[in-house]
């Protein structure tokens, strides 16, 4: 069932601990508590305060901004309490006197799936979505609802395709950190052969989606010019490959692309049935490729677990510390149920069975414990473009030869 | 990590021959050595050393210890006998005009 997500933001006009901000500060909390009583809430941010007043200190907007971001039934009951709940009115009435009047949106609302929480920087997407485009189902504000299955839209198309494109080239490029430090010459090479076959699948899909949202970003652009909260891989592909063993653990990389061409196994045959040719084509070229890293992963996973008291233990804390961040592959949000409503992809819970039975196959043959599952687990929220900080040291090594030459050609 | 291992990899995994199929119908040819723990290993390998620019269509590995080879010692009464033979070399036939590639 869609709920919708609002955010909005006000400028302060002094701190809110300020004399000026003393009556709103004081009607915060008593308003909040009305918002969460009334009928239609889900949802809202809020900090160790209470509120979210401390959380906007950090917020991307900066500290003069407080940011308010909540999830209601529907439009309906959060127009009901915004301008019809007295004491919210009431705040309405006198927001002259504590913010400064914007001259850019300061509502946007969109539809969520299920029980999605909206993050920060999601938000932010939205609201300048709205700022640049005006209202779609998106981003939109009263001027103009929407309701949750009208979503023909390019911007959901072609972030479900940077997804999967953006969890091969981090993937890639992680794989490339082990080019000449490979454990033995050969396997050097065969890892450099897996990283560009991620590599390529990787180009084929920034070109896509680049040509989907309009044609004005080719697949150089996607990579080497977008920030850090633009990248949509899970969280998974941007881990680092150092554990408490090593700086370049071979248990993490080969636990790594275990986990992940297991999932990608079933994806890109589930895929080979997308509505968009170009994902069709690279499911069909890939299917073959990921049968191969599998196998080859696999393999790897049996030697470490069945192998020496050191592989097994490095395996075993490899897959201990991996697991948490797999949970984000199973998880379907609002923009996967845009796409798998177009076809253009499939459900991600649906594939979580036989993922396991993949991975359980393998971790018997290499005495290796799965680890515990939780009743509310850990989701990774990188392919919502909120990241961990490795990626930030990622993509400045990746990026840093294109910005330094901007349109260097070979 | 410290310290280092007593003895490199390269000397602790054998050694397997790779003979690599360029095509159908054609026959499999010596084209290199890989260290591998396995004969899966091995077969992975050579297919990540010796075939990324397809340069083939099926791959055998052999353990190169399991392979007895002549001694360049013996060469002399190997194969030297061999050289004042030459009517063991069908060259005596005329070949029909209509049979190429012999």
């Amino acid at each position: 069932m869609p709920y919708l997500a609002q955010i909005n933001i006000a400028k302060l006009k002094a701190p809110i601990d300020s004399p000026l901000l003393a009556d709103f500060a004081a009607q915060l909390d008593v308003v909040n508590a009305l918002a969460e009583s009334a009928t239609g809430f889900i949802w809202r941010l809020k900090d160790e305060t209470g509120n979210a007043t401390e959380l906007s200190k950090s917020s991307p907007w900066g500290p003069e901004y407080i940011v308010n971001i909540s999830v209601w039934q529907d439009t309906e009951s959060l127009k009901t309490f915004a301008y019809q709940q007295s004491s919210h009115v009431g705040v309405l009435r006198r927001r002259n006197e504590w913010f400064d009047k914007l001259d850019v949106p300061h509502l946007a609302m969109w539809w969520l799936n299920d029980d999605e929480r909206p993050t920060l920087l999601d938000a932010r997407r939205r609201l300048q979505h709205l700022e640049a485009q005006g209202d779609t189902p998106y981003a939109f504000s009263f001027k103009q609802l929407f309701a949750p299955d009208q979503a023909i839209f390019p911007l959901w198309y072609s972030q479900s395709i940077l997804r999967l494109a953006d969890d091969a080239l981090i993937h890639a490029q992680r794989i490339a950190e082990w080019c000449g430090h490979g454990p033995i010459l050969e396997e050097d090479i065969a890892l450099a052969n897996i990283g560009l076959d991620y590599l390529g699948q990787a180009r084929m899909l920034l070109a896509r989606a680049g040509q989907v949202e309009g044609g004005s970003r080719g697949e150089d652009e996607l990579a080497f010019w977008r920030n850090q909260e633009d990248f949509f891989n899970s969280t998974l592909c941007e881990l680092p490959n150092a554990s408490r063993f090593a700086d370049r653990d071979y248990a993490i990389t080969i636990t790594k692309l275990f986990l992940h061409s297991a999932l990608m196994l079933d994806k890109w045959s589930a895929l080979q049935q997308s509505t968009d040719p170009i994902v069709r084509a690279v499911a069909f070229k890939a299917i073959k490729e990921t049968t191969y890293h599998f196998d080859h992963s696999s393999q790897w996973m049996i030697r470490f677990g069945d192998g020496t008291k050191e592989s097994h233990e490095r395996a075993q804390s490899a897959l201990n510390v991996l697991w948490p961040y797999t949970h984000e592959w199973f998880d379907d949000d609002s923009i996967d149920a845009f796409s798998q409503a177009a076809g253009l992809t499939q459900s991600n819970s649906i594939l979580h069975t036989s993922w396991l039975a993949r991975i359980d196959a393998i971790l018997l043959q290499a005495q290796l414990q799965r680890p515990e599952g939780s009743n509310s687990p850990y989701i990774g929220n990188g392919r919502r473009g909120a990241h961990t900080e490795h990626l930030s040291y990622l993509l400045g090594e990746m990026q840093s030869v294109a910005r330094q030459h901007p349109g260097a050609q070979w | 990590m410290n310290q280092p291992p007593a003895t490199t990899p390269q000397e602790h995994w054998p050694l397997y021959e790779v003979f690599v199929r360029s095509k159908q119908g054609l026959e499999h040819k010596h084209c290199g050595s890989v260290h591998a723990t396995d004969d899966a290993m091995a077969l992975h390998l050579a297919r990540d050393v010796y075939t990324r620019r397809q340069e083939g269509v099926s791959i055998w590995v052999v353990r190169s210890s399991h392979i007895t080879a002549s001694l360049p010692d013996d060469a002399a009464p190997f194969f030297d006998p061999m050289q004042d033979k030459i009517y063991r070399h069908p060259t005596f036939y005329q070949i029909p005009d209509e049979i190429k590639h012999m």
